[in-house]
């Protein structure tokens, strides 16, 4: 059932670009996860550790603040940089 | 006719210029090279950048900030002109300025003060000939220091626009679409179109905002400024060498026709001029055998 649409975009790469089933990200209020059907959201990130989970695997990365939106089952994080685990 | 040796000087020169060109033509790829990769890694990014503007504008009360300001009526337009600082670039800045000027005596008939920001140096030029000065001009803006120009430029926008100074405002520019086709556009970056809007008519809810409206607008909304600014000119640079590129190409291909020709004639020349002097030598012992047989 991987049905978020996540895209993780920085101004030099797209890091991801696919379907999971849920994400946790750092916003500036704190840590926010998103499943299917979330209200329309748009936060400030804090630097701090994104994760997502597709199936059985969960993968993270370090963003370096930025911004993320979520709407219509669609993730989208801009950020300056990425660190990948 | 041209003597043989006016026709070898002619070749040698035009071997020289077609040397200039066909290195001119290798910078060019080399630059394209690496503007492209720049810009197509940074096109996803100012997408997305776009696209969640233009949702929020769509949800988000006008309002709020300045920058959603909706003019109710458009009268003073603010176009951000992009050219190249030099030429031999092809048809890249006189297309571009041709276009643009039928647009100000056609369209932009409606507004009544036109306000202009140029990058490069070309299209400054040529607008001063006919008396339009720019608000501002940015030249000698290359890949190393373009993002400090786009966001010098975008914070002069913001701040014309939120005093309400302007009403619209417009990116000209020439989109790389490949090497070999660079296309005009006109873009308007202000007020922020609204994404969607034709779908449906009715307002969508608004968006939770986090940690406060205000300041996810703001970083948001003059961000993406900057963003549209930034991609303009990237795009704007990496036509610009690609189109320069093609323009080298051809005239270096064209060089090799000339040197061919000149060289056919050189040859004409010099085998015309041989039998001359053959005809010479043959008619003068031709006399001297006559003289002789006497």
């Amino acid at each position: 059932m991987a049905d978020i649409h996540l895209q993780v975009i920085t101004p030099v790469n797209l890091i991801v670009d696919e379907r999971v089933d849920e994400v946790v990200a750092p916003g500036e209020a704190g840590e926010f996860g998103v499943l299917p059907g979330h209200v329309p959201f748009i936060t400030m990130l804090a630097e701090g550790e994104l994760r997502y989970k597709k199936g059985a695997h969960e993968k993270k990365m370090i963003v370096e603040g930025g911004i993320a939106e979520v709407r219509d089952d669609k993730v989208t994080v801009l950020t300056d940089r990425v660190i990948l685990d | 006719m041209a003597s043989l040796r006016q026709i070898r000087s002619k070749i040698k020169s035009v071997k020289g210029t077609r040397r200039i060109m066909s290195a001119m033509k290798l910078i060019s790829a080399v630059k394209l090279r690496r503007a492209q990769e720049l810009l197509l890694s940074f096109r996803p990014y100012s997408d997305a950048f776009m696209e969640i503007t233009k949702n929020l504008a769509r949800r988000c009360d006008p309002e709020r900030h300045p920058l959603l300001r909706r003019p109710e009526q458009v009268k003073r337009l603010h176009i951000v002109f992009m050219t190249s600082d030099r030429g031999l670039c092809g048809s890249f800045n006189s297309n571009l300025i041709r276009k643009l000027e039928t647009y100000l005596v056609t369209d932009a008939k409606k507004y009544e003060e036109i306000k202009f920001t140029f990058r490069g140096r070309r299209g400054r030029d040529h607008f001063s000939r006919n008396k339009i000065t720019g608000v501002e001009s940015y030249t000698g803006i290359n890949e190393r220091n373009y993002k400090e120009t786009a966001e010098k430029v975008a914070s002069e926008l913001v701040s014309e626009y939120v005093r309400e100074e302007t009403d619209e405002i417009i990116l000209v520019y020439n989109y790389f679409r490949s090497a070999l086709t660079q296309v005009m556009v006109y873009e308007r970056i202000l007020p922020i179109e609204q994404w969607g809007e034709t779908k449906d008519d009715s307002t969508p809810i608004d968006y939770l905002y986090e940690p406060t409206r205000e300041a996810v607008l703001k970083k948001l909304l003059t961000n993406y400024v900057r963003v549209r600014v930034e991609r303009a000119i990237e795009e704007s640079l990496t036509s610009e060498h690609a189109s320069r590129m093609t323009a080298m190409e051809s005239a270096t291909s064209n060089a090799d026709d000339v040197i061919k020709k000149l060289t056919l004639l050189a040859n004409k020349t010099r085998q015309t001029m041989i039998t001359t002097e053959l005809m010479d030598i043959v008619n003068g012992t031709e006399s001297l055998r006559k003289g002789g047989a006497d």
